[in-house]
């Protein structure tokens, strides 16, 4: 235990040293704690103020009436996540050198496990007063009344209620290593077991909504003996929680000391366990070391492989054939990459195109409803193709920003991507251009389904101007978006790459949050020209005209963007990374 | 600083082996009818083969043989499915921490710690596995073979991939175990570096511990070790001297070690997908 003690307090030295060291770092530290303290010490001295005038009155702004439900639906939703993460062994994660350095050592499993728990819990507690701190001073600016004095008291519940649950999760987990049944079978018949018992409370809740309505059916379940003893844990913090509203500090008090005693006993009975857990939290860490380093990268299909592996996601089956030499094999690999990275989201979108279709043609082939809800409902399966290619041509810059993560998941492959015999402004371009290619397939698709929709739209629907314009009679809308819209997002892919390559530490958060600034500080700049010129020539000749200017000017804006990103690529080493 | 004296040649014959190692020393490690699964997976299947006090002996073997598992297994990171570990009579499930007390083991990633510095390192090994009277001195001294000194009161997130492997082998023969576990000791070393690792291989070997070395360089099993076991979709398909394993595949005298390999393991050539046209 001593060496254990030893090694994290010298990390915990050694980090402060370097924190010190890293004026960004340590400026960021100082805006966390400076909250923290002042936030603590306010509410410290309203707690102090509040104890001389204690009322048993309930004045918070809302009501424990409708807090009390949901508060006890978040407490069941937080003892089911914990209880299920225990149960699988996903807590039992360590790091790489704990795993090479601590495994083999002369350390008891039980020494190891007790401060892993240790840390867990800590981090738990930590979380919770965090929240807490939120909490409160969002209530205490919003003007809220409440007995501060217990509200110590819910926190501490909170975080025993965690513990003990996600002990019982871990003891769960421990007992399926023994391999033989039905210990083995054990976190199956939890999770089986858990989902029975939910469902039989949701459908003895819709049954008793039918007659007595929602909140009280659910106030019922909460105050019934079978949910008190099953749910025994949950039900008690759940009252400490509300102890501010109701007063009842005493019965908190026991409620705390109840929990605290299940959490110590759970705590030994978990310790108690000989099974040699080292051997799952390997390969839970290196998953977890996996996930955690993809995402600080920014490689989203890095971890996509991950998620792939550990059978989080479906292995795609989708496969695009080669295409081109030279620069084109590098569009071709990004293609299938992202074919693969995101083809669950494509066979998605086919399906959901598909049913649409069949929709449409069923609600075309039937009378127009004469009742104003069913009317809306045909409105929105007829206007779904024209609403959603609007939506897609607005949120294209967040797209944009999203779409250059695999250009930072591959700053860990500098090595092979700057060895290719390309000029250097030919990555960037590739991956500039597949969010432009997804974007323009994604509009066309709807396009496609815009003029479906326009065919099939029963005649009744488009007897108002507005409705004309929504699904293009009138305008013919669609077309000018699918023929701009692939210039502006080529232009917004390629601002966003450069920003990518000028900020490219993802690991830095201040760096993310530069890039993400500048990108944003200089939208209007690079689409404010080809706009204006859409515009211009619009009015001196034709709207055709103005979409090819526009065009122009993006394709041109982009070519510039793309130059500069790879004189930038150029001097990018694997080093700085 | 003293040059480390050079390894005895293989033994020609089994009979010159056993009478060597009977001669030489006792056992320190143990494998009988090691089995381990990865859930349905079998990584290795009923292996059998014991390592005597200084002995250098070459776990051999293509990839996914199951040399890492093995080595994995005798340090207690893993445990067996079936079968017995036994170091220095220890058996390594009943009487874990002793056989970990006695094991040095260097991973075949190397992974320290980023928040401590070369020293501390050291430091917390010592302190992990009880340290001696001779730590200091020894620590000293190897940071100064492993080149190291400059670096010594650096944080490792700051050290290069072959600093962390040089770390990650200090830490292993900082102790004076009875057996050392080594998965690719050479991996990301200067010559220099491997120089050194040759010269403490040996020295532990001298002094009497045994030495179980996974490798896919060859040339390490040729000229370090006293054995070689070949290993294929985990089992055991060779043991011997370099002479008992020619003698296996019936290759002539100049065959060299990896002719031999090639031949013991040759059916893990003809599976993967067909060349591209």
């Amino acid at each position: 235990m001593a060496v254990l003690l030893w090694l994290e307090l010298t990390r915990l030295k050694n980090g402060l040293i370097q924190l010190t060291q890293s004026p960004l770092r340590l400026l960021g530290f100082a805006v966390i704690a400076f909250t923290l303290v002042v936030g603590l010490f306010g509410q410290l001295i309203s707690v102090f103020l509040s104890a001389t005038h204690r009322s048993s009155k309930a004045g918070l702004d809302l009501p424990p009436e409708i807090l009390g439900p949901i508060l006890y639906a978040l407490l069941l939703m937080v003892a089911s996540q914990s209880l299920l993460l225990g149960a699988t062994g996903k807590l039992f994660s360590f790091s790489p050198s704990d795993v090479n350095f601590l495994f083999p050592a002369p350390v008891s499993r039980r020494t190891v496990l007790l401060f892993h728990l240790t840390f867990d819990y800590i981090k738990v507690l930590g979380l919770i007063l965090w929240l807490v701190l939120i909490t409160l001073t969002v209530i205490a600016g919003t003007g809220g009344q409440y007995l501060r004095q217990y509200i110590i008291l819910a926190p501490l519940a909170l975080t025993l209620l965690i513990v003990l649950v996600t002990n019982a999760g871990r003891w769960i987990h421990l007992l399926s290593l023994r391999r033989r049944p039905p210990y083995r079978f054990l976190p199956p018949i939890v999770a089986w077991s858990s989902s029975l018992i939910l469902l039989a409370a949701v459908g003895w809740m819709v049954g008793r909504s039918g007659q007595v309505g929602w909140s009280v059916a659910w106030n019922e379940f909460i105050g019934s003996s079978v949910a008190r003893t099953v749910l025994y844990p949950i039900t008690s913090t759940w009252e400490v929680c509300l102890v501010a509203f109701t007063g009842r500090g005493e019965e908190a008090v026991v409620n705390i000391a109840l929990l605290f005693l299940l959490t110590v006993i759970s705590l030994i009975v978990l310790l108690s366990q000989r099974e040699n857990f080292y051997e799952p939290a390997i390969t839970v860490s290196q998953w977890r070391y996996r996930i955690r380093e993809a995402l600080r990268r920014g490689d989203y299909e890095g971890l996509w492989a991950v998620q792939v592996a550990i059978g989080a996601r479906k292995r795609p089956r989708l496969s695009f054939p080669p295409f081109g030499s030279g620069p084109w094999a590098l569009l071709w690999k990004e293609v299938l990459v992202s074919l693969r990275a995101n083809g669950s989201w494509v066979l998605f979108l086919l399906f959901l195109s598909l049913l649409w279709f069949v929709v449409a043609i069923w609600i075309s082939h039937r009378p127009f409803p004469t009742s104003p809800t069913r009317r809306l409902l045909v409105l929105a399966v007829f206007g779904f193709p024209h609403l959603a290619l609007a939506y897609l041509s607005i949120i294209a810059p967040s797209l944009a920003a999203g779409s250059v993560s695999g250009l930072h998941g591959e700053s860990g492959r500098l090595d092979i991507v700057k060895a290719l015999p390309f000029r250097p402004w030919v990555r960037p371009l590739t991956r500039a251009l597949l969010p432009t290619i997804g974007y323009t397939v994604l509009a066309t698709l709807l396009y496609i389904l815009s003029h479906i929709s326009r065919f099939l739209c029963p005649s009744e629907l488009l007897m108002r101007k507005g409705l004309r314009f929504l699904f293009a009679v009138e305008t013919d809308w669609t077309l000018y978006v699918i023929l701009m819209g692939p210039g502006f997002a080529l232009t917004l892919n390629s601002l966003a790459c450069l920003m990518s390559l000028l900020f490219p530490k993802m690991t830095d958060p201040a760096q993310r949050f530069i890039s993400f600034f500048f990108f944003v500080l200089l939208l209007p700049l690079v689409i404010t020209p080809p706009i204006l010129a859409a515009v211009l020539l619009f009015l001196a000749s034709s709207l055709v005209i103005g979409v090819a200017g526009a065009t122009l000017l993006n394709f041109l804006i982009s070519a510039l963007l793309l130059r500069w990103s790879g004189t930038v690529f150029c001097r990018l080493e694997p080093s700085e990374s | 600083m003293d040059q480390p004296s050079t390894n005895p040649p293989l033994p020609k014959t089994a009979t010159e082996r056993e009478e060597r190692l009977s001669r030489e020393g006792e056992r320190i490690l143990r494998v009988e009818n090691l089995v381990k699964y990865y859930q349905t997976f079998p990584a290795v299947r009923g292996i059998s083969f014991q390592v005597r006090s200084g002995e250098i002996v070459a776990l051999l073997g293509p990839n996914g043989a199951g040399k890492t598992t093995i080595l994995r297994t005798i340090c207690g990171v893993l445990q067996p499915t079936d079968g017995t570990i036994v170091v220095n009579g220890y058996d390594s499930v009943k009487n874990e921490i002793e056989v970990k007390k006695r094991v040095a083991y260097v991973p075949e990633t190397p992974n320290p710690y980023d928040l401590l510095t070369v020293w501390e390192h050291l430091e917390f090994i010592a302190r992990a596995y009880g340290s001696d009277r001779n730590f200091r001195e020894r620590a000293v001294d190897l940071i100064e073979r492993l080149q190291l000194r400059e670096k010594q009161y650096d944080l490792v997130a700051t050290l290069s991939k072959g600093m962390k492997q040089k770390l990650t082998l200090a830490c292993a023969f900082v102790r004076e175990a009875s057996l050392y576990l080594l998965d690719e000791p050479l991996m990301g070393l200067d010559p220099r570096g491997q120089k050194e690792v040759k010269a403490l291989v040996t020295e532990s070997a001298e002094r009497g511990a045994a030495i179980l070395i996974s490798t896919h360089i060859l040339a390490i099993a040729e000229e370090w070790c006293h054995r070689v076991l070949i290993l294929n979709k985990g089992q055991l398909v060779a043991e011997g001297g370099l002479d008992d394993l020619k003698a296996r595949v019936s290759a002539g005298q100049d065959a060299s070690l990896e002719e031999v390999f090639l031949a013991l393991t040759e059916d893990q050539q003809s599976y993967g997908r067909p060349p591209l046209a």
